[in-house]
C-alpha cells in the first residue's frame, strides 16, 4: 500500500474516510495523501473537524465512545484501524502536541524521559542521551540544561510548549500531529514553533491543525482547506493565499469567514 | 422561694431483662457506678465486664443519683453518658452487659428494675421509705402563689391532679 | 485611555455614548453596591456578635481555671468544679482522624470513578445521588448509627459500643459526598488535553490519572479534605447519639468518647452558673481550632497556587 505511482513515498493517506460523533458528521469522504518529511498544515474555522482529523491518526479518538469511522487511513502503508495495530506502539510513532502544553507534574527530565522509559528504556546514560537529543532538537536546551531537576510548571507558555515537542522527539516518531500549538502563545513564542517545525520538517512528518490562515502562510508550506468535515482545497501556500479556486477558501483567507 | 411539693420520684437501677442479677446492696452500686467494681460476677452475676450508663452533669436525674447513690464519690469518668432517660433507657434495653438509672415511671419490660438492698422500687417501698432512692419534685414560687398560678398548684395537688401525676409514673405525694 | 488620541469620530461616538450611558448606571449602581454593602455587613457583624458572645461568656471561666489548666486539665468534672477540656480536643482529633482515614479514600476514589472512568451519563447520575446524601439529617445519620452500628460493634467486640468506631464511621459517611464532589468538580476541570498529553504518550488511562489527572485536582481535592475535617469537628448530634460521651481521653477505637461540639449539645440543657460559662469556654476552644483550620486552609490553597498544575502557563514572553 505504500508509495504511490509517481516516486514520492507517502507517509499518511486518507482514504475515502469519514469519520462522524453520534449523528454529527466531523469529516466526510476525505482523500488527502501526506508525504514523507512533509510540512502539512490543516486550516479551517473552528469546527470544522481539524483535530478530528488529526485524533484519528494515532486513535486518540478511540476513548470517544459515539465516534464511528468509515473508509480507510494508511500510515506508512498500515492502516491504523487494523485490529492487529498496537495503539500504544502507533502512538509512540505518532507524537502529538496540544493546544494547551500538558506537562506532567514532574521534573523537566523526567517529563522526556518519561515516553522512552514507558517504551522500556531502562539505562541512565541512554536517557540522558535522548533527553538531551530531544531537548535540543525542540530547541529549548540551552535554556534549561543547568535546570533540568525542577519542576516544568516553572517554565513559561513557550517553553512548555517546545517542552512538550521534545517529549514527543523522545520517542523517535515518523510523524507528529500539532493541535493549534501556538494558541495560548505570544507573537515571538509563535514565530519560535513555527521556525522550529520548519527546521524539524527535514526529518519528520509533520500536520499543523491551526484556525489561523497566517499561521498557514508564514510556515508556507502545502496546505489542506477544511470546512464542516470537507476537505475544500488543497495547495501550495503561495498559491492558496493569492490564488484560491474554491470561494468558500477565498473567504476564509481573507477573514470574512471563520 | 417557696418549694411546694408535688410528687415524688424513685430512680430505678435498671439492668437488662436478660441479667441474672435481681438486687445489688448500696455499696455495691456505689462500686459498680465509681468503676471499682467492674465484672457482674463481683455481684453474682455472668462473667461478663459492667457497662456503666449515666446522665450528663447538671441533669436532674444525674445529681440526685450522685447525691442519694454515690455520697462523695463520683460516677467513673469512662461510663457512657446519653442525654435523657429515653436514651439510657433504650442503650440499657439494648445491651445484656448494661447497667443504668431512670425514673421508675420509665422502666418497662424490656429492663429489670434491680432491688437495692433487699427492696424493689415501686410506689409503695417509695412512700414507706424503704426504697431509698427517691426524690422529691417540687413547684417553687417566689412568693404564696394567687391568682391562676395558686389555681395551677391547687389542680396539681387535687386528687385529679395527683392521678394524672400517677398514672405518669410518679408517686403522689398526698 | 489610548484609544482617545487616535481622536476617529467612531470612538468618539462610542466614548460619550458610553458616558452618558454610565451616568445612568452610575446612580444604579450607588443603590445596588450600598445593598450589597449592607448585605456584606449583616454578614461579618454576625460573625463578630457571635464572637464576641462567646468570648464574653467563656473567658471568665478560662480565666479562673487559667487557661492552660483549661486546654489542658484532663479531667471535666463540673459537679466537682473541675474544668478541663483535653478529653474532648483529644475525642474530636481522634474522631476526626479516624473519620478521615475511612472517609477519604473511598471519596476520593469514588470522584475518580465518577469523573474518569464511569460513562458520563452515569456518572452525572451517580453524582446527583451521592449529593442526596448530604441533604439527609445529621440526625438520621445518628439515628441509624445508633440502632445499627452501635449494637454490631457491641456483638463483634463484647464493649458498650458507643465508641471512637462508631462516631468515625458515621462522620465519615457524612463527609464522603462534600470530599467526593469537591473533588469530582476539581478532576472534571482538569483540561482533557492533560488526560490526551499522557495517552499520546503511549501511557495508559490509569497512568493518565495518576500522573497528571490527580496531580492537577490536588489543590481542589485538599480543599474538600479540609471543608470535611470542618464537617467532622462541628457534627454535633450524630456525634453525641453514637460517641458514648464519656469525658476521658480515648485509648482505643472502642472507647466511649466526647467530643467539643457534643459536649456542649449534652451538658447546655441543664448547665447554670460557672458549668454554663465553662461551656462557653468550650466553645472557645473549638472556635480557636477551627480558626487554624480556616488559617490552613488559606495557606494550603495559596501553595495549590503556585504547584497546582492547573495554572496557566506564565506569560510566554518569558522564555520563548
Amino acid at each position: 500500500m505504500q508509495g504511490g505511482g509517481d516516486g514520492v513515498f507517502r507517509m499518511i493517506r486518507y482514504s475515502d474516510f469519514n469519520y462522524s460523533y453520534g449523528a454529527v458528521c466531523a469529516l466526510r469522504s476525505l482523500n488527502l495523501e501526506i508525504g514523507k518529511n512533509e510540512l502539512f498544515t490543516v486550516m479551517g474555522p473552528t469546527g470544522s473537524g481539524k483535530t478530528t482529523m488529526l485524533r484519528c491518526l494515532n486513535r486518540l479518538n478511540d476513548v470517544v465512545p459515539s465516534g464511528r469511522h468509515s473508509g480507510s487511513l494508511y500510515l506508512d502503508g498500515v492502516d491504523v484501524y487494523d485490529p492487529r495495530v498496537d495503539v500504544t506502539v502507533l502512538r509512540r510513532r505518532v507524537g502529538m502536541v496540544f493546544a494547551l502544553p500538558a506537562v506532567l507534574p514532574t521534573s523537566i527530565f523526567e517529563n522526556v524521559a518519561y515516553g522512552p522509559r514507558r517504551a522500556g528504556e531502562r539505562s541512565k546514560a541512554a536517557l540522558s542521551e535522548t533527553v538531551e537529543r530531544s531537548l535540543t532538537a525542540a530547541a529549548l536546551w540551552e535554556e534549561v540544561k543547568d535546570r533540568l531537576g525542577e519542576r516544568a510548571e516553572t517554565l513559561s507558555g513557550g517553553q512548555q510548549q517546545r517542552l512538550a515537542l521534545a517529549r514527543v522527539l523522545a520517542l523517535g516518531p515518523d510523524v507528529i500531529l500539532l493541535d493549534e500549538p501556538t494558541s495560548g502563545l505570544d507573537p515571538i513564542s509563535t514565530l519560535r514553533i513555527e521556525d522550529l517545525l520548519r527546521e524539524l520538517s527535514r526529518q519528520y512528518t509533520i500536520v499543523l491543525a491551526t484556525h489561523n490562515p497566517q499561521q498557514a502562510a508564514r510556515v508556507g508550506s502545502r496546505v489542506g482547506f477544511l470546512m464542516l468535515g470537507e476537505l475544500v482545497e488543497v495547495a501550495e501556500a503561495g498559491d492558496m493565499f493569492t490564488r484560491p479556486r474554491d470561494p468558500r477558501t477565498e473567504a476564509f483567507v481573507s477573514g470574512r469567514l471563520g | 422561694m417557696l418549694p411546694i411539693l408535688i410528687a415524688t420520684d424513685a430512680i430505678a437501677v435498671i439492668v437488662h431483662a436478660t441479667n441474672p442479677v435481681e438486687g445489688l446492696s448500696s455499696d455495691m452500686l456505689r462500686d459498680i457506678f465509681a468503676g471499682r467494681m467492674s465484672r457482674w460476677s463481683s455481684v453474682g452475676g455472668l462473667d461478663l465486664p459492667i457497662h456503666v450508663v449515666s446522665r450528663e452533669e447538671g441533669s436532674g436525674t444525674r445529681s440526685s443519683f450522685d447525691e442519694l447513690v454515690m455520697g462523695g464519690t463520683s460516677v467513673t469518668s469512662s461510663a457512657v453518658v446519653q442525654d435523657s432517660n429515653g436514651s439510657i433507657l433504650e442503650t440499657v434495653a439494648s445491651d445484656p452487659q448494661a447497667v443504668g438509672y431512670v425514673s421508675f415511671g420509665l422502666v418497662d419490660l424490656r429492663v429489670k428494675a434491680l432491688a437495692v438492698d433487699g427492696v424493689k422500687p415501686g410506689p409503695a417501698s417509695a412512700r414507706d421509705g424503704t426504697y431509698g432512692i427517691v426524690r422529691p419534685f417540687l413547684f417553687v414560687t417566689r412568693e404564696q402563689p394567687t391568682g391562676i398560678v395558686k389555681e395551677f398548684v391547687d389542680f396539681v395537688v387535687s386528687e385529679r391532679g395527683q392521678s394524672i401525676l400517677e398514672d405518669n409514673g410518679l408517686i403522689r405525694a398526698r | 485611555m489610548s484609544y482617545r488620541k487616535e481622536g476617529s469620530p467612531f470612538w468618539r461616538t462610542t466614548v460619550s455614548s458610553g458616558r452618558v450611558r454610565s451616568q445612568g448606571r452610575t446612580a444604579n449602581e450607588r443603590v445596588v453596591e450600598r445593598v450589597l454593602f449592607c448585605c456584606a455587613l449583616t454578614a461579618v457583624s454576625a460573625l463578630a456578635l457571635i464572637t464576641a458572645f462567646i468570648f464574653a461568656e467563656g473567658m471568665p471561666e478560662l480565666g479562673r481555671t487559667g487557661p492552660a489548666r483549661f486546654v489542658f486539665g484532663t479531667t471535666w468534672s463540673p459537679s466537682r468544679g473541675m474544668f478541663g477540656v483535653l478529653p474532648m480536643i483529644a475525642g474530636s482529633v481522634a474522631v476526626t482522624l479516624a473519620a478521615l482515614l475511612m472517609g477519604v479514600p473511598v471519596a476520593v476514589a469514588c470522584a475518580v470513578f465518577l469523573a474518569e472512568m464511569a460513562p458520563p451519563r452515569a456518572g452525572v447520575l451517580l453524582k446527583a445521588l451521592v449529593e442526596l446524601l448530604s441533604a439527609v439529617p445529621s440526625v438520621v445519620y445518628g439515628f441509624v448509627g445508633l440502632t445499627t452500628l452501635v449494637p454490631l460493634i457491641r456483638e463483634w467486640t463484647g464493649a458498650p459500643g458507643f465508641s471512637v468506631l462508631a462516631a468515625s464511621v458515621v462522620l465519615a459517611i457524612m463527609v464522603m459526598p462534600t470530599i467526593t464532589s469537591v473533588s469530582y468538580e476539581s478532576l472534571k476541570a482538569v483540561p482533557g488535553s492533560y488526560r490526551d498529553g499522557v495517552a499520546a504518550l503511549g501511557g495508559t488511562r490509569w497512568q493518565a490519572i495518576r500522573m497528571v489527572v490527580l496531580p492537577a485536582a490536588r489543590s481542589g481535592i485538599v480543599a474538600g479534605i479540609i471543608l470535611g475535617i470542618g464537617r467532622c469537628l462541628g457534627e454535633t448530634m450524630a456525634v453525641l447519639m453514637v460517641a458514648g460521651n464519656a469525658p476521658v481521653i480515648p485509648t482505643s477505637l472502642l472507647s466511649p468518647v466526647r467530643t467539643l461540639t457534643s459536649g456542649i449539645a449534652l451538658e447546655m440543657g441543664y448547665a447554670s452558673g460557672r458549668h454554663r460559662e465553662a461551656l462557653f469556654g468550650t466553645a472557645v476552644v473549638l472556635f480557636a481550632m477551627i480558626a487554624a483550620l480556616n488559617l490552613l486552609t488559606r495557606y494550603v490553597a495559596s501553595k495549590g497556587a503556585v504547584f497546582g498544575g492547573r495554572r496557566r502557563p506564565r506569560d510566554g514572553s518569558a522564555g520563548a
